[in-house]
This record gives structure tokens, sequence and C-alpha cells, in this order.
């Protein structure tokens, strides 16, 4: 797996922005890290592609459970899960 | 056999079109190979039926307003009477109405049978056409038949390739996935919920990850049924990328077997390792895989990408789109391309007509519009909309009377105040 250091929290909402965009959705203009997921179209489908995605790219393993409707709902919200289960691991 | 209008295709297109045909007056046959009306619905197991309201304003709890007048309107309307539909539910920034396809194709039954002058050939393949006439076939029998007007709602546009009508089709690579859709039953309420779908999400995620699930899994799509108990599994195909060919037989034939041994390896998955789904089985498995897009025919105007985000407006419109452009070219799960203002865009009565064929009209996803628009086109709201038009102008055209947006326009406007 390409795990890497995880980038500062600013950085990492960046990159996960881009990543939505670049990669999973079609993203409205002026998507930012506190616009909503679920009005750009993550849906249930998306979120088996954002969990590898993200997995891929920075190396974590989110746990089954780790991930809610209501914690997934922003990129800043997701960082934040990211963060949490790369501190703890 | 001699009729006014001869529809080619009973999805809900053709329906829409054969019935409006009729009901302005036009002795019409609808013709279409499988044993049931609803084309994709009835067939590939679509279970929802998207473009029939507005969108909802941004950030509002709006309640739901039907984008469209007439048949539209009234089959939505009679299904959610008939306990055949259920919603409209809200999915992120559009409403859906969630439907039973057994109940789309029995409604279907009963409007042809209220339907005077409407004739139906199920089990009938349209074999051949030119000028004024076509051939059927049934079961080795071949059946000749004229009319004045024909209205192409094949989805494949079938109808215009044998009249020799200019069509198009995307690059393969960028056409619209198909998928397979089948009915799993046994599956109670609980484990279809928000959080179970999102513990499901990661299960599967993690299945594929581990080697237990082949990586097409990551298209699987489950939605609970407008039926308690039941519940549809939607698996987008990739289709063999560029290869992908919706009209070749040999790749139609791959993507059934493929569809199938999916399908059974993540119902095996889910019985086994999934709470909630131990005691879930296969409840039916579709007529056909499910094919978005293929074939448009050349129209007199070409719907544009452009159109439907600055919702045009035409002199000639005859129907509406109301839904936003639902991207799916990869079998990954959709992208979604909104109109800026949300407005809803005209369809104008050109994009119905052949450009050189003046005897044939077409509807349904097979209408003149680009690859991107027919993103937004394709749903089954738009489908009945744009039917009703292609019907309601063949029929005047048919009988010899006024056939333009205007009339057309009228005669909906009478057709629903009588109705
Ligand atoms: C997997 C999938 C999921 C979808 N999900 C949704 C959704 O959730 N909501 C939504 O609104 N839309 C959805 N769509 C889109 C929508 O279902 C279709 O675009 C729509 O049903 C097309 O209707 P139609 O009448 O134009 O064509 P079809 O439904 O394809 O009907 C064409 C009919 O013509 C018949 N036919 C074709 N050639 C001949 C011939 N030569 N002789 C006799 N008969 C012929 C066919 O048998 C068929 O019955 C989905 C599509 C797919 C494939």
């Amino acid at each position: 797996m390409a795990a890497r250091p995880l980038p500062a929290p600013a950085l990492l909402e960046a990159e996960l922005v881009v990543l939505v965009r670049e990669r999973l959705l079609e993203t409205p203009p002026g998507f930012h890290a506190e616009s909503n997921l679920y009005l750009a179209g993550l849906d249930s489908m998306s979120i088996m592609q954002l969990i590898i995605l993200v997995e891929e790219e920075y190396g974590v393993s989110l746990p089954d459970g780790a991930l809610t409707k209501d914690n997934i709902s922003t990129v800043r919200q997701l960082a934040q899960v990211i963060r949490a289960h790369a501190a703890s691991a | 056999m001699e009729f006014d209008v001869l529809v080619a295709g009973g999805g809900s297109a053709g329906l829409a079109a054969a019935v409006a045909a009729a009901r302005v007056g036009a002795r019409t046959l609808l013709v279409e190979r499988h044993g049931a009306l609803g084309g994709m619905v009835s067939a590939a197991l679509v279970h929802s039926i998207c473009g029939l309201y507005r969108l909802p304003a941004k950030c509002e709890s709006t309640p739901p307003a039907l984008a469209h007048a007439g048949f539209a309107a009234e089959f939505s309307i009679r299904l959610l009477a008939a306990g055949g539909a259920s919603g409209p539910v809200r999915m992120g920034r559009v409403d859906v109405l969630l439907q039973r396809p057994t109940a789309f194709a029995q409604l279907a039954d009963q409007i042809v049978r209220e339907t005077p002058r409407l004739n139906v050939r199920l089990h009938t393949e349209l074999l051949a056409a030119e000028g004024e006439s076509v051939t059927l076939l049934c079961r080795g029998q071949r059946e000749s038949v004229r009319a004045a007007a024909f209205v192409d709602a094949t989805g494949d546009a079938a109808l215009a390739v044998l009249r020799g009508a200019p069509c198009e089709q995307a690059d393969r690579a960028r056409l619209q996935r198909p998928a397979f859709i089948f009915a799993l039953a046994g599956v109670p309420a609980a484990a279809l919920d928000d959080t179970a779908r999102l513990q499901l999400a990661q299960l599967l995620a993690r299945a594929v990850q581990a080697g237990a699930l082949p990586a097409d899994a990551l298209g699987a799509h489950l939605r609970a049924c407008a039926q308690e108990g039941e519940a549809f599994v939607t698996l987008d195909l990739d289709g063999g990328g560029a290869a992908y060919d919706p009209l070749d037989p040999h790749c139609l034939t791959q993507l059934e077997t493929a569809g199938r041994a999916l399908a059974g390896q993540l119902t095996d998955f889910l019985r086994r390792q999934v709470e909630g789904f131990a005691h879930s089985y296969v409840a039916a498995w579709p007529a056909r895989v499910g094919v978005r897009e293929s074939r448009r025919v050349m129209g007199r105007y070409r719907v544009e990408a452009a159109d439907l985000e600055r919702g045009a407006a035409f002199a000639d419109a005859v129907a509406v789109s109301a839904w936003p452009m639902e991207l799916r070219e990869t079998a990954r799960g959709p992208r979604w391309r909104f109109p800026t203002n949300g407005q809803p865009c005209d369809i104008p009565l050109r994009a119905l007509q052949a450009r050189d064929d003046a005897a044939l009209f077409m509807a349904g996803r097979c209408l003149s519009c680009s690859h991107e628009a027919q993103a937004a086109l394709r749903v089954i709201g738009t489908c009945l909309a744009t039917g009703e038009a292609a019907g309601l102008a063949a029929g005047l055209q048919a009988l010899g009377k006024p056939c333009d947006a205007n009339a057309v326009n009228t005669a909906r406007a009478q057709l629903s105040s009588r109705g």
C-alpha cells in the first residue's frame, strides 16, 4: 500500500477535496471542505469507493463501524475520521 | 392491416406515445417483443421513476411538485393510487418515486384496455420497415402492417435504423454503463436502513480488498423495494470498458451471464456474512440486462448539455426535462451535473422529429440529443413526457390535422381536462 505519513490537517482536507472531485463525484463549482457530500451525490456505492481510495492513499484502516452517515457528511469530518484512525493505528 | 400510427417498443415512452396517439383519435398499433409493457422497468427491473418532479429549491424542505402535465402526471398518480408506488422520497438533491415493476406493467395493461383505437401486439418483433409499411415477426410468422406515421420508442432506435434514418452513438468507452438488477426477498427492513447500508458498504469494500468478492462487486447498490421484505440489488457493470457494445449479441450474452454470476456470488456472500440476510434469496432475475444508452436518432434539433445546464426555453417546447445529467460512464456510481439555475429545460418538438424523415418521430432514451444530455433525458418521467408528445404529434399528423408544438400542447391540455 502506498502508505505515507498523514499530511497536516489543512493539507489533508485540501487533498481530500481534490480526491473527491477528481476520483469520486462530479462536485458542484465552489465545492470545499465543508460542502455537503450527500448533496454532491455521495451514496452507498460511492462510499465503498471512498473507503478503498482513502485506505490506499493514506494507509489507514477504517474499522467496521468507523463511518456513520453523520460523520462523513463533509470532507472536514472525513478528515477527522481519518486522523482519528491513523493516530490509533 | 392498416393503422394511422405505429409505435415500435412498449417501454415507458412507447406506452405513453401509443396511448396519446389513440386518445387523439388515431388508430394505433403498439408493437413489443417482450410479454409485458414497461421496457426497462418490466424487463430489467428498474424500480424507481426519476424526472417526475421539479428539482427542489436549494436546502429547503419544499414538497415535491410534478414537473409534467398530462400522461406522466396521470401515470404516476394512478400508480400511487394502485399501491404500486411509494414516495416520492428525497435522495440528496432529487425526488424519486419508488415503484414496483409488476405494478407498472399491470397499470400499463389497464390503461391499454381503457383506450379505444389502441391495439397492442406483445411477443412481436419489428423486423423490417420501408416507407409506409413495416414487417412484424411473431414466432416465425411474418405480418405486414401499414401506417401513416411512426414513433420509434425502441430505446435502441431500431425503427429508425430499419427506415434508414441517420442515428448516432457515443464512443463505446463513454457510453453509460449497463447494469444487472435482481430482486432479493427475505430481507428485513432493518437490514436496509441508512446505518445498515453504510455498514454493508464497508463490508463489501473489505471483502473486495480481501479477494473474497470480485472487484465488480463495488458496482453493487441495494435499495429497499416498495414491497416490504424485498430489496433490489443493482450491479453496475463495466461491460468490457471500451469494448462495451449494447447492440452486439456477443456482448449482450456476456453481460447476462456475467451479471447472473456476480449476482450469485454476491447473494452467497450476503447470506453467509451479513447480518439480516441469512434467509434472503433471489426472488426474480431480470428478463434482460439493463442498457442505459445506445443509439440516438438524429432529429431536427439535438438537445445539448448546455441547454440542460441553463434550463433552455424553446418556442416549440412540447415537454420538459427536470432531471440533472446523471453520468454513469463508469461502473463506480453516478456523477451528477445540475442545471446552474435549477430550472427545467424545454424539450422542443424538433428533438422528437427525425431530421429527414417526415413520417418518423422518436421518444424516450433514443430521442435526438447529445450523449451528455441523454444522461438526463433517459429517465422514465421524461420518457413518459416525450412519449406522450411524440404520440400526439404522430397522431395529429396521421389524421391530417395541424401538428405543430402548439397543436400538441393544446391536444394534451384538452385530453387532460377530459381525463
Ligand atoms: C440499470 C438501469 C437503471 C435505471 N434506473 C433508473 C431509475 O432509477 N429511474 C429512472 O427513471 N430511470 C432509470 N433508468 C433509465 C430508464 O429505465 C430508461 O432509460 C427508460 O426506461 C427507457 O425507456 P424507453 O421507453 O425509452 O426504452 P425501453 O424501456 O428500453 O423500451 C424499449 C422497448 O422497445 C422494445 N423493442 C426494442 N426493439 C424492438 C423491436 N425491434 N421489436 C419489438 N420491440 C422492440 C423493447 O423490448 C422495450 O420494451 C435506468 C436504466 C437502467 C438500464
